[in-house]
């Protein structure tokens, strides 16, 4: 079983890959979908506000509200590197 | 005439392409979502003349925003058009997705990648051919790198569309739509390695963020900025091109009435053409140059990818009223006009969000309002004027976050999501910083001083002519003006500025603001220049306390805004809403004012305990609103996505 863990958890400089995005409405995930957000695309936390993160997806910085982050399931740290 | 469409994600440069071909000066600046309406000019290349076409950026061609619909239904409508497809050069690897969506629907396509000087080693050969699309390399601000994109659409075979395919249903279920996506992405990936694209780091990303985006020091820096701001346009500098300004035209003005007097002898055009006419035109010329420094400095900040970072850290603090970070682009914009914020609230795809925001943007103090403080300030507070006009404007902050509390709490909550895309901080370019800083004020000085001028005239005919159509001022009798004024003055009397001239110049205010300065001035009977020091003299038709000019202020600062805001927001968010906002205002900015006048009254007369006594209760009144509204939440949870068809949970996998 894979170490999954919600984006918003993972620390400033971890890269992980997206497993699957859920419980958002839609609209906006269609929208994620065309920023790049899908099952197994890299992303990797930059800077951490406090209610935004700042991620780095498909070469470009995107700032993503917390509740958002929260939705988005990825496979971090050392499952990762596998 | 062939339709020549710039489309692209947002922030790739369309409008500063647009601008350069067609010698515009539309709006362009380093941040998404500037454009929010469909452009269209006519330009020339080697005789043949084409109608160059600017859209709203779009990141795909879903439409989920309302501008990203109208840019997409104006693509669908000029199928038969040329389409360039606008990519940051250091923003492939996303931008090319949108292209990729063109190439099935668009049958005259053309790639131009801007910037193309900031990447090295793209084989634009190899990318050509693996797309199966021209692509030009050029930098949208510079005319000489078109010119090879220009000579390609003039050679252009152009191709009719194809008949519209029917697409399945089943393609937009979400797991479809994710794999597409996926594929679609992946192809890019490899089309961009093949073709030897390298970026270093993400792009927007930068090392002043860590200082620029500190929790605490970011609040500090932009607490500094705006005082900067503030110090530039009201203080000094801003004061003394003004009074520059003002002496300049009045000297102008006061030789054309001298040479007016040798061969015009009626006292009622002389009075008209000095009062009416000169007097409406020397009150916008004397405050242009605060408002143009004004505008330098929001153009400054955007243009070097501040503003961005602005909404970015205020965020959390919006969620908190029922905002979110990117209501604050159109709330910084309502500093400078209230009609222009209120459309670039078309940004946000929420139509809950979009009509708080547009409800609470009158609060923001337009630049319009800037002339009404200069000079009540100059005249009351001379030592401390950009002080209290400082406090003026953080007044008004704090009333709109007041309002939004209320509004969330007694409004359902909605769960917006905050997406924005970091742009790069860059030099700032003075020239196009200024260009647009020019064409704002112009635009201003076109908008404004017209209907000014025509309102100055037509407030001089009401204040000096009778019902019976008598000249005021040899017949002796109440001009029509006074009249109606009269009527409605003891409303203000509880504020402390219950006086005919007061009235009169709250009423024009309606039209537009900068109307109460002139409108003061006819009435006093003084040019734009000497109604400061007018002001003070009890002789004078409108006078006023300092308490009583502070109380006309805070009026000045919360009612509602002028006819052409109204329908602005009437068109965008509709005239429920419009009115809505209009009541609003109106009650806020009388109960504040009499509080402001009765508060002072009573501080003056020793009963300061009173104040501290109605200061608490209002407070604790406020807190009982706030905590105990209605409060409704909108959770989307697995139930509320559960798709129809499976009737399990599919974590939405299945919903179209």
């Amino acid at each position: 079983m894979a170490n999954l863990i919600p984006l918003n958890k993972l620390s400033v400089g971890e890269t992980a890959i997206i497993d699957r995005l859920e419980n958002i409405e839609t609209k906006k995930r269609k929208r994620l979908n065309e920023m790049g957000f899908f099952c197994g695309a890299k992303i990797v936390v930059l800077k951490k506000l406090r209610s935004v993160l700042i991620v780095g997806i498909r070469g470009f910085a995107l700032c993503l509200d917390r509740e958002t982050a929260e939705n988005i399931w990825v496979m971090g740290g050392a499952e990762c590197k596998k | 005439m062939q339709k020549i469409i710039l489309a692209g994600n947002p922030n790739t440069g369309k409008t500063t392409l647009f601008n350069t071909l067609s010698h515009s000066r539309e709006h362009a600046s380093n941040w998404h979502g500037v454009t929010i309406s469909v452009k269209e000019k006519p330009i020339k290349f080697e005789k043949e003349e084409y109608m160059l076409c600017d859209i709203p950026g779009l990141y795909s061609l879903g439409g989920y925003s309302f501008e990203e619909k109208l840019a997409i239904e104006y693509l669908e409508k000029n199928k038969d058009a040329v389409v360039v497809c606008l990519l940051d050069a250091n923003n492939l690897r996303r931008n090319l997705f949108l292209a990729l969506e063109l190439k099935e629907r668009v049958p005259n396509l053309l790639l131009a990648i801007n910037m193309a000087k900031e990447i090295k080693g793209l084989n634009k050969e190899k990318l050509e051919e693996l797309l199966g699309l021209k692509i030009f390399l050029i930098d949208a601000r510079k005319r000489k790198s078109l010119s090879g994109l220009l000579e390609e659409i003039k050679n252009m075979s152009i191709q009719k569309p194809a008949a519209k395919k029917e697409t399945p249903k089943e393609e937009f279920l979400i797991a479809k739509f994710e794999k597409r996506c996926a594929d679609s992405f992946k192809t890019i990936d490899s089309v961009l390695d093949k073709s030897g694209y390298k970026t270093k780091g993400f792009y927007g990303e930068s090392r002043a963020d860590k200082i620029l985006l500190n929790p605490v020091l970011s609040f500090v820096i932009f607490a500094c900025v705006m005082g900067f701001i503030f110090f530039l346009t009201f203080g000094s500098v801003g004061s003394f091109l003004s009074g520059f300004v003002s002496d300049v035209f009045e000297k102008i003005f006061t030789l054309v009435m001298n040479w007016l007097q040798t061969f015009v002898k009626s006292e009622v055009v002389l009075k008209f053409i000095k009062e009416g006419v000169f007097g409406g035109a020397l009150t916008i010329l004397t405050f242009m140059p605060q408002i143009m420094l004004l505008f330098f400095c929001l153009n400054f900040l955007e243009d070097i990818g501040y503003l961005s970072r602005v909404a970015l850290m205020f965020d959390g603090v919006f969620k908190k009223i029922g905002l979110t970070g990117r209501s604050a682009f159109s709330l910084i914009m309502g500093f400078g006009c209230t009609t222009t914020a209120v459309l670039t609230t078309r940004n946000l795809d929420n139509d809950k969000l979009r009509k708080r925001t547009a409800i609470l943007l009158p609060f923001m103090t337009c630049s319009a309002k800037l002339p009404i403080f200069a000079v009540i300030c100059s005249a009351f507070f001379t030592k401390h004027k950009a002080l209290m006009v400082f406090i003026f404007y953080m007044l008004s902050i704090l009333l709109m976050i007041l309002v939004a509390l209320i509004m969330k709490g007694m409004g359902k909550q909605t769960e917006e999501t905050f997406m924005l895309e970091l742009p790069k901080y860059r030099f700032p370019n003075m020239k196009k910083i200024c260009l647009n800083a020019m064409g704002s004020a112009i635009d201003f000085f076109i908008r404004v001083g017209g209907v000014l001028l025509l309102s100055s005239m037509v407030v001089f005919l009401l204040y000096n002519f009778s019902f019976n159509l008598s000249f005021v001022p040899l017949s002796g009798e109440k001009s029509i003006l006074e009249v109606v004024a009269n009527l409605l003055k003891h409303i203000f009397t509880p504020l402390g500025f219950g006086t005919t001239g007061a009235v009169i110049a709250i009423i024009s205010g309606l039209i537009a603001k900068e109307m109460v300065v002139s409108s003061l001035a006819i009435v006093n009977g003084v040019m734009a220049g000497g109604l400061a020091e007018s002001l003070l003299l009890t002789s004078s038709p409108v006078h006023f306390s300092p308490l009583s000019a502070i109380s006309f202020l805070v009026f000045i600062l919360l009612y509602p805004p002028c006819m052409s805001a109204f329908f602005a927001m009437k068109r965008e968010v509709g005239l429920k809403c419009a009115l809505k906002s209009f009541f609003l205002q109106l009650s806020i900015a009388y109960v504040m004012s009499a509080l402001v006048y009765w508060m002072g009254r009573l501080g003056l007369g020793n009963l300061w305990w009173l104040d501290i006594i109605i200061f608490l209760a209002l407070a604790i009144f406020v807190f009982l609103v706030v905590k105990y509204s209605k409060r409704r939440k909108t959770i989307y949870s697995l139930e509320t996505i559960k798709c129809q068809r499976c009737k399990e949970k599919c974590h939405g996998d299945n919903i179209i």
